[in-house]
């Protein structure tokens, strides 16, 4: 397992997720990975992290979030956790993608965020442990 | 959140002047865009060529605005960055809208009104 690169802690709030991933993207991204890589990571990350804002940690007022993330080219391997609910199941969503195949007024404004991590991120795991989320995955180039 | 109008004869062209539409600013995107096409003609061309992220709030708050519109009039796309891209066509929403490769192709042939 590779050195951990970067190690970032923040309120689970959408302002602040923004300011991270955006912090992320100037500090480090744009300097190691192509721009490809880097639009790949801030995608997933704002998914997964939103997900953790509007619902893991969405009745609470304490929420917090980490974030570790390696590189061990072409693999940038991130690490997640949050103190938010668990996962109903405690299993990931499927991400299967809402039906679009339908009249414009019925079109859906939401649901999206979990088919595109599965569509852009592998070996995807989620675990809970003494009342953390840990997701962890891993992004590269798409071909 | 910054949203340019210019009026063309039979159609409004909206620039996003923003670097993001992401869930801290999708319910304003969707108010400002309806506070300048209410009332307007029937095509809306939104020119999104410096929005270099948007994610799936962002892309909720696009086809909202949309549905907005009503079903005689049509939001087309314009000048998408690679991010944009990456999302409309992972989601098939690329299939829903009509997408242009810039505003120029979105206007062919149409004169603006000063």
């Amino acid at each position: 397992m590779p050195d951990t690169e970067k190690n970032l802690a923040f309120s689970s709030t959408s302002k602040a997720v923004r300011q991270a991933l955006e912090g992320l993207r100037a500090d480090y991204l744009e300097r190691t990975v192509s721009k490809n890589l880097c639009g790949i990571a801030e995608l997933v990350l704002a998914e997964a992290l939103n997900d953790v804002v509007e619902h893991a940690t969405a009745r609470q007022a304490d929420g917090r979030v980490r974030l570790a993330l390696a590189y061990d080219p072409p693999f940038l391997t991130f690490d997640l956790r949050d103190n938010g609910a668990p996962m109903p199941g405690l299993s990931l969503p499927k991400g299967a993608p809402p039906c679009i195949e339908t009249a414009i007024e019925n079109l859906p404004e939401g649901g999206f965020g979990w088919s595109l991590i599965h569509a852009l991120a592998q070996n995807i795991e989620y675990r809970r442990k003494n009342g953390w989320n840990y997701l962890r995955f891993r992004l590269s180039d798409d071909p | 959140m910054n949203l340019n109008r210019q009026d063309y004869n039979d159609a409004i062209l909206i620039t996003v002047a923003e670097a993001r539409i992401d869930a801290t600013v999708a319910i304003q995107f969707k108010d400002k865009l309806r506070e300048l096409t209410d009332g307007g003609p029937a095509r809306v061309v939104l020119d999104l060529g410096q929005v270099q992220f948007l994610d799936s709030s962002g892309l909720g708050a696009v086809v909202g605005a949309m549905k907005q519109l009503g079903p005689d009039r049509k939001l087309e796309l314009a000048d998408l960055t690679p991010v944009v891209e990456k999302v409309m066509r992972l989601t098939r929403m690329d299939t829903v809208f009509t997408i242009h490769s810039d505003r120029s192709a979105a206007l062919a042939g149409l004169d603006p009104v000063t």
